[in-house]
């Protein structure tokens, strides 16, 4: 079996990108969200969130406030963002920059 | 200028397919363990146990390294009793729950409750008391309440554990002794936790750690037990609201507070442990004060006609609810079936909690040592209850 031309290779990569550009932003926010979720989770196992019982590592604290944010964001507005866009795309309008 | 009505109509229709996936999917994900939770999944329950004990082993470590270390202040000494308090008293719910895992879970109970009586860990008492250790002052009317905590922790162990101390049951008996004769003394059924300042919650505590002593060595409590029962009806419940007052004059029984529902709903937890009719009853004003958004719950801090912005014990107090009255509504939730409550109240402390598992684990990242041990011991609530 022959290999697909790499012609076809780049136009399939360049539909994908395509595809993909009206939902960068919220693709670059999940992206952002895991990666500090992982790092707060480590912080806050290792150093401590709370060091012993009680006391406030302030700099995981402010971690966790900037990560909770980004929860709130990935939680509510991601989805939001993303249904609004298939469903625009779907029903014949084009792409918009934000619902 | 013309309207494109069909352009726009389309666009209010993905707006609202938008919002629709928002409301839908937010809830979805953060109440995904509810129901396991709920049901008491084995896997979820030792996922947070094995968290909690490698954190009391890192602790001990920690202990052992720095043998002088001293909390802080009131509220760091209060913390780190409460953490091995609830750690101690989750690990005991486990082991009534499952009995195949008393010979694991029993010890560490124990260990966590007999930690939690350390000296270093009732420094916050001793000092509010102007020196006056309350171990060493069991005579005095003085009521010491705060230790209410560590003795339940210790109640619970000794129902579980065999093997628990014989020297340290005899320290524990007296202190059981000390609170029965404090409270039958208290026309109110209030006793101090520092000079001056009685705390309902602290007291159901008391009730808590001498109901299940009498469970545990068979010694009958049932006379101060009613007369608490009683007093908390006359006394420390606010009739419009439901709510027991947050803090109170021990002697005269005058509210200082106001009635509220973080110290409402850690009462009906502990009230759990001593009468089933009046732990329903705290936990029915609970419920009558949660407030839902988008399947999201959360308990309503002051009762109507009170306002504030929380404080140590309620946390911060956003849009009228309280982060510690929704967490601690919890327990009252799963351990009287409320799976409705238990489900939404759940999804907001997941939502804030940032739960997460890894391997056999389950951890709370935001909740640090204190929250995941209150969790611990809420999200396992019911054994508990009384018989």
């Amino acid at each position: 079996m022959n290999a697909p031309p790499l012609t076809s290779k780049l136009s399939l990569g360049r539909r994908f990108a395509q595809a993909v550009r009206p939902y960068r932003v919220p693709l670059v926010l999940l992206l952002v969200y895991a990666c500090s979720k992982l790092i707060f989770f480590q912080l806050a196992r290792q150093q401590g969130l709370l060091q012993g019982v009680s006391i406030v590592s302030l700099g995981t604290l402010l971690f966790g406030v900037w990560l909770l944010v980004l929860r709130l964001v990935v939680l509510f507005y991601v989805p939001a963002v993303v249904v609004y866009r298939v469903a625009l795309r779907l029903l014949g309008g084009p792409p918009t920059r934000s619902p | 200028m013309s309207v494109n009505w069909k352009r726009l109509a389309v666009r209010g229709l993905c707006l609202l397919l938008g919002l629709s996936a928002a409301r839908l999917f937010a809830p979805w994900l953060c109440g995904a363990d509810a129901k396991a939770w709920f049901e008491g999944d084995a896997a979820l329950q030792n996922g947070l146990a094995q968290e909690l004990i490698a954190f009391e082993t890192k602790d001990d470590a920690e202990r052992a390294r720095t043998p002088n270390a001293r909390a802080g202040d009131r509220f760091g000494g209060e913390w780190a009793l409460v953490t091995h308090q609830m750690t101690a008293l989750g690990l005991a719910q486990l082991c009534l729950a499952h009995p195949e895992l008393r010979a694991r879970y029993a010890p560490l109970a124990s260990h966590a409750a007999l930690k939690s009586m350390l000296p270093e860990m009732r420094d916050f008492g001793t000092r509010a008391w102007h020196g006056e250790d309350a171990l060493n002052s069991l005579a005095s009317s003085h009521g010491h309440a705060y230790l209410a905590y560590s003795a339940l922790a210790v109640s619970m162990a000794r129902l579980v554990d065999p093997a628990f101390p014989a020297a340290r049951a005899a320290g524990h008996d007296a202190l059981i002794a000390a609170f029965e004769r404090r409270l039958l003394a208290s026309r109110t059924g209030l006793i101090e936790t520092y000079p001056n300042e009685a705390y309902p919650t602290d007291v159901a505590a008391v009730a808590a750690s001498i109901a299940v002593h009498g469970r545990a060595t068979g010694v009958d409590h049932s006379r101060v037990l009613k007369h608490w029962v009683d007093r908390v009806r006359t006394h420390q419940i606010d009739p419009n609201s439901g709510f027991v007052h947050q803090r109170m004059g021990a002697v005269s029984g005058e509210p200082h507070d106001a009635p509220r529902g973080s110290g409402t709903g850690l009462a009906a937890y502990y009230a759990g442990f001593v009468d089933r009719g009046l732990a329903e009853q705290l936990a029915q004003a609970l419920f009558q004060h949660e407030k839902g958004f988008w399947g999201f719950g959360a308990i309503g801090e002051y009762a109507a006609g009170h306002r504030g912005q929380g404080d140590v014990d309620s946390g911060p107090v956003l849009f009228g609810v309280s982060v510690s009255a929704t967490g601690f509504a919890l327990a009252p939730a799963r351990a009287f079936g409320r799976r409705d409550s238990f489900e939404h109240l759940y999804r907001t402390a997941a939502l804030f909690g940032l739960p997460v598992k890894f391997g056999d684990g389950f951890w709370f990242a935001s909740g640090g040592p204190i929250g995941n041990a209150l969790l611990f011991a809420f999200l396992t609530s019911g054994p508990e209850l009384a018989p």
